[in-house]
């Protein structure tokens, strides 16, 4: 009876409120120091905390999809963001953490969704639908190497590498697609958090390499050569990562299932 | 800036907000089992049908940015209900030509619009199938609000980082009359600023809904259709939490 207990106790092999700690602190600091290629790389801990809130959050059944709760984490998140780019990435980080909290007793208090924690829950999706948007756009526009702490650094080239281009619009799917994926494409009766985690370091190499060719378009846009160094660097380290999650999500699930418990037909057919 | 002036932006957003809600409620969503031709509605998730309906809006009202705020808001609801009327009609065409099932209701004996017997063709084991015609005037209704919920969020935050880029003096009358003296290049990063909050605004407000309907809606006649007063309170509250990150941002 081991394998009973295998498939239906839920296996955490890292825990939340470890997730939150080195996302908020690895994240935060790195749109602090305002190296666009460092911040782009230092978004996939926010990608995970997202992806492993999703999970806690759908793991309830939300009736819609999966996909409702990442789009509406980073739709939360780009309104804070773009508080946050014109004044300062920690009154951004303030106010996404107070809309999520508001809006979570908001939903709780009139029964819209029954979930437990919910405001909890919500102010930590929306924390890290912040945190990875903002990574991505100072990833993406930024055109100098100076720190930002209690300024914002939405000038006319950062405006134009934005919003002329409409590459906010990609950054805005892309940032949805890596939070709610993972969740989306690990959950059934035998999802576990580690597989799940692993997709989403997959997702987050996707996001990094896209935001990469993204900045390489900018780079021509604005007329800046040197902004192509840091291009480089961001698609070669997103495609890396990338790969290193295939192959680890690929060994992972060669592992688990080359243990098979049942071979699904039942009476005679199972393992003796 | 006016206080008076935020205030009635502020508004309108939350106006915004209870006619998105109550557009979202009207549509047909019929999710993953309308896929199967085993639920009445059309075949997708309520999120994506709406980011669907509100992207054509909010681009009708990003390409009539010059025009009075009235016709702005009746051309998004237009286009919004044009494109959901095309979604609607489609797949009709993949239930009756493809499948081979007639539109069938299932919470009604009988079409509210067209009064036949429609409970009828229910396939059994199934909770109806297709769009029938009570289905797809409710549909249109619906993205009819929406567009216009979408284009009321577009056009006072988009005319007021106008009012700011350009140095204008910010009156009632400048946020929803025509502008004249302002050509497109001046006002490029604006429309896009605008477009981007508002359908951060739009999917929140639809989500909010999409949790009240849980799944399956048919229409007005549909028993979660009285969920609506609590779920526009909702995102009348969650409107006004946003509205106000959003005047943060463009003063």
């Amino acid at each position: 009876m081991t394998h009973i207990s295998v498939l239906t106790e839920k296996r955490i092999s890292v825990s939340s409120s470890y997730l939150a700690v080195i996302a908020i602190v690895l994240s935060l600091l790195s749109i602090c120091l305002g190296i666009p290629s460092l911040a782009a790389i230092l978004a996939i801990p926010s990608i995970i905390w997202g992806a492993d809130t999703v999970r806690r959050i759908a793991s309830y059944g939300l009736g819609t999809g999966v996909p409702s709760i990442g789009n509406l984490s980073v739709s939360i998140g780009i309104l804070s963001s773009l508080v946050g780019l014109k004044y300062s990435p920690i009154l951004g980080v303030l106010i996404a953490a107070a809309t999520g909290f508001i809006f979570g007793v908001i939903i709780s208090r009139l029964k819209i969704l029954k979930i437990p924690h919910f405001p909890r829950l919500i102010t930590e999706l929306s924390l890290a639908g912040y945190l990875t948007l903002t990574c991505l756009v100072v990833g993406v526009a930024k055109t100098d190497l100076l720190p930002m702490v209690f300024n914002g650094f939405l000038n006319d080239d950062v405006v134009k590498a934005l919003f002329w281009t409409g590459f906010i619009a990609a950054i805005y799917w892309a940032s949805t697609l890596a939070i709610f994926h993972p969740f989306n494409a690990g959950l059934g009766a035998d999802e576990r958090q580690g597989r799940t985690l692993r997709i989403a370091t997959v997702t987050s190499g996707v996001t990094i390499c896209l935001s990469g060719i993204v900045r390489l378009g900018n780079a021509g846009i604005l007329g800046r050569p040197w902004m192509v160094n840091e291009a480089i660097i961001m698609i070669a380290i997103g495609g890396l990562i990338w790969i290193y999650g295939l192959i680890s999500l690929y060994n992972a699930c060669r592992r688990e299932a080359a243990s098979t418990l049942w071979t699904g037909i039942p009476g005679r057919g199972g393992l003796e | 800036m006016d206080f008076l002036i935020l205030i009635i932006i502020l508004i309108a957003i939350a106006i915004a907000g209870i006619l998105i809600s109550i557009g979202t409620m009207l549509l047909p969503i019929g999710g993953a089992p309308a896929a199967m031709f085993t639920s009445t509605g059309i075949a997708t998730g309520a999120e994506m049908m709406l980011t669907g309906s509100g992207i054509t809006g909010i681009l009708m009202s990003a390409v009539l940015f010059r025009e009075n705020g009235l016709i702005v808001m009746v051309n998004a609801g237009l286009s919004s209900a044009i494109m959901m009327s095309t979604v609607m009609l489609i797949c009709n065409f993949l239930a009756v030509y493809g499948r081979g099932v007639p539109p069938a209701l299932y919470t009604r004996e009988k079409d509210p619009i067209t009064g036949e017997n429609v409970k009828i063709y229910i396939t059994p084991g199934t909770t109806g199938h297709g769009i029938p015609t009570a289905c797809f005037i409710s549909g249109i209704i619906g993205a009819f609000l929406g567009g216009l919920g979408g284009a009321l969020t577009f056009i006072p935050v988009f005319r007021l980082l106008v009012i700011k880029a350009l140095g204008l003096t910010p009156s009632i009358e400048a946020i929803f009359s025509q502008l004249i003296e302002v050509s497109s290049s001046n006002v490029l990063s604006s429309i896009v600023i605008a477009a981007t909050i508002a359908l951060g605004m739009f999917l929140i407000n639809a989500n909010i809904t999409a949790y009240a309907i849980r799944g399956v809606i048919e229409g007005w006649w549909d028993p979660k259709f009285k969920n609506t007063p609590r779920t526009a309170l909702a995102c009348f509250l969650a409107s006004i939490v946003f509205g106000c990150i959003t005047l943060l941002f463009i003063l």
